[in-house]
């Protein structure tokens, strides 16, 4: 009886909300997505969390969910996304602490769906706890404990667009934290590319990695941190070039230097009026294929002693796995290596770098075992020498 | 050094309290009998023979950029009278400034039992004692952590046993954190009890060798299913005004001086200092650490 009479509140609610224009509520059967545009001021009569369904996530992306969460007097709750890929497995990404009755994001980690994926379930719980008992709320709100709604995944970006007329389409990339535009993959060709109607291909190519041209404090890095294609079905070549506007980055960058390079179907080449502009508030890229084929982003990092220090210099043990790994050190290349010392000078542990970027501490001690609370000291060694980067961190449980 | 080495402790570790303790490699738990005594072992405040204070400041790990790491200790004795025994204060923190810190608030309580043991004081002197203390850890979270409090403590003991023998040999006994102390923010996190036997010989003048004023002491610290050793010894020269004094554990080496200077009426200023070369750490050029003591 508690159940419905919660739901019939609910519905009376959500109909007033729209009735008044404050809020887009989606629905199922809508083709267009709408992303809520702008923070409300509830006024809910009972506990309540609101979602608008994301129907596209593009592969190599992440699903991030803005959520607007109503827990009454309560004064913390958790969050949880949980989402189902292909195989059926189900994966839990937890938020503490979110805000009562503000828009907050959960989001999958990046690179979680990749173009192996053709959807992803996903729904969005809610829990919290009030005098009259603990509450535990979903998105779609009218969803059972079982119930997961699906979003598509797309791999590869394919628009029908006649090129003598020109013309534009968009996708959105499964990412509600981005405003506006930002949110949307762009597609725009100019009026006389080509000739008829044809199939415009963006295609997220998987050759990211660390092709790093130096180490050590002093030299500069360059990684490839985005690859795609841009293909005209039926075309090896356009008169005009395509517009291709707000990308998501494959890998997250915080350079602040970049540059686009073209495959020129032998070696790869600076892509001469590419136009590159990154946004690395969104992590997105937008630039213009002059020819058809293969792009890729290069960031470039100037190194120094502070380049390899993790910014959280802070981490407690019951977030690790949801909202960090761990320490998290910078630009280390195979043969570099951590040891982790406790405030008597012992070694803790000793974390030899894989290539892999960011290379963790996890908290974990040599044996296995958690480290205790306290304050620890990282020495940092490259294998091209040079000082050894010292730094203090603190564990806490 | 460490019996096995695999459990690394690291909160509210048993280190850094008193100059003169660690100039023996912190092997203290059978020497304790000053103002550096109420942390090692409670009981050695009971041989105090004047109320003395101490404050100690150090810079640890010097000469690691990036690394700022300060230990600072304060100890009190005051001996009431045998029939009523000793109290102390102490207070031990260990900081890096904008991460983290760890306090220690320290009130005990010992007192010689010779007297109500019927034990002869020409064979033995035994005291017993006890210590409360507030253990407290602050933590500069960031934005990620909003929901801790930046505080968290509680509350535990020690008690500890000291024998000193008329033939110059002592044997103690400490156990420290004896009440579960949980300091965890997230999750519980109890401070592991520590248990160290420290076994100490004095000799007026070293046989053999004729080193003077001589103490050796080894400490065997238990902590969780852990070993540790530590050892040092101390000597007294210049008609006892200068000490000298050397110790050790696995991963650190000890060296340390002492100076009395006496004034009227039997009250002594002593300045101390003890260097700490850490033998795993990298590129440090060691800890240093000096204390000013007064006893009056």
């Amino acid at each position: 009886m508690e159940r419905v009479f919660k739901n019939f509140s609910i519905l009376i609610v959500s109909a007033l909300l729209v009735s008044l224009g404050l809020v887009n509520v989606y629905a199922a059967s809508t083709e267009t997505v709408k992303t809520i545009t702008s923070e409300v001021n509830f006024t809910f009569i009972d506990p309540i969390v609101e979602h608008e369904q994301i129907e596209t996530v593009l592969a190599g992306g992440i699903l991030n969910a803005k959520v607007l969460a109503n827990f009454g007097e309560a004064s913390a709750a958790n969050a949880v996304l949980e989402y189902k890929l292909d195989s059926g497995e189900v994966v839990e990404v937890t938020k503490d602490a979110v805000p009562n009755k503000r828009a907050f994001y959960i989001g999958t980690e990046k690179g979680a769906i990749t173009k192996d994926n053709q959807i992803i379930e996903y729904r969005i719980k809610v829990t919290f706890a009030t005098e009259d008992g603990d509450y535990i709320l979903y998105t779609p709100v009218d969803a059972s404990s079982e119930t997961f709604v699906t979003a598509n995944v797309v791999s590869v970006i394919e628009e029908t667009i006649n090129g003598s007329e020109g013309g534009q389409k968009k996708v959105f990339c499964g990412d509600q934290s981005k405003e506006g535009d930002n949110g949307y993959v762009t597609v725009t060709v100019p009026a006389g590319a080509y000739s008829g109607e044809h199939k415009v291909t963006v295609n997220f190519l998987d050759d990211t990695d660390s092709s790093s041209q130096g180490s050590g404090s002093g030299s500069t890095r360059e990684n490839v941190i985005s690859t795609a294609s841009v293909e005209v079905e039926g075309l090896s070549e356009i008169e005009s070039p395509i517009q291709i506007k707000n990308l998501p980055l494959q890998n997250e960058t915080s350079a602040n230097k970049f540059s686009m390079q073209y495959e020129n179907g032998f070696d790869w080449e600076t892509a001469a009026g590419a136009n590159l502009s990154v946004d690395k508030t969104n992590q997105i890229y937008s630039f213009v294929a002059a020819k058809l084929g293969a792009y890729r982003v290069i960031e470039s990092i100037n190194l120094n002693n502070s380049s390899y220090r993790p910014d959280n210099r802070i981490v407690v043990k019951g977030k690790i796995g949801s909202t960090y790994p761990g320490f998290e050190f910078k630009y280390l290349q195979q043969g570099d290596s951590i040891t982790i010392y406790n405030l008597k000078g012992r070694k803790v542990r000793k974390i030899s770098a894989d290539g892999s970027d960011p290379t963790i501490w996890d908290g974990r001690k040599d044996n296995g075992d958690w480290a205790e609370s306290g304050t620890y000291i990282y020495q940092i060694k490259l294998k091209s020498g040079g000082d050894v980067i010292s730094g203090t961190i603190a564990f806490v449980w | 050094m460490s019996v096995s080495a695999q459990t690394v402790f690291a909160a509210f570790d048993d280190t850094y309290w008193g100059v003169r303790a660690l100039g023996m490699g912190g092997a203290f738990t059978a020497v304790s009998n000053d103002a550096n005594a109420p942390l090692y072992n409670v009981a050695g405040t009971a041989f105090a023979a004047q109320k003395e204070v101490t404050l100690m400041g150090s810079r640890l790990f010097a000469g690691l950029e990036g690394v700022e790491i300060g230990a600072n200790y304060a100890g009190y004795v005051h001996p009431i009278s045998a029939n009523i025994g000793t109290i102390s204060f102490a207070w031990s923190s260990i900081s890096t400034p904008g991460l983290r810190r760890e306090d220690t608030f320290n009130i005990g309580y010992a007192r010689v039992l010779n007297d109500i043991l019927r034990l002869d004081k020409e064979v033995v002197e035994l005291s017993a004692g006890v210590n409360f203390k507030y253990l407290m850890q602050e933590v500069k979270f960031g934005v990620e952590e909003t929901e801790f409090e930046t505080y968290k403590g509680a509350a535990t003991g020690d008690i500890g046993i000291l024998a000193m023998f008329a033939n110059g040999i002592g044997v103690g006994f400490s156990s420290k954190y004896i009440v579960p102390a949980d300091i965890g923010f997230m999750e519980k996190d109890e401070v592991k009890n520590i248990n160290v036997v420290g076994l100490s010989y004095y000799s007026d003048e070293l046989p053999l060798i004729k080193i003077p004023y001589f103490t050796a002491a080894l400490d065997v610290m238990f902590r969780d299913s852990e070993t540790f050793i530590r050892a040092g010894v101390e000597s007294y020269i210049l008609d006892r005004k200068l000490a000298i004094r050397l110790g050790g554990r696995e991963e650190a080496f000890d060296i340390g001086f002492g100076y009395e200077f006496a004034f009227a009426n039997e009250t002594k200023l002593i300045v101390d200092y003890a260097f700490e070369l850490p033998l795993e750490l990298e590129e440090s050029y060691g800890s240093h650490f000096i204390a000013l003591s007064f006893r009056f």
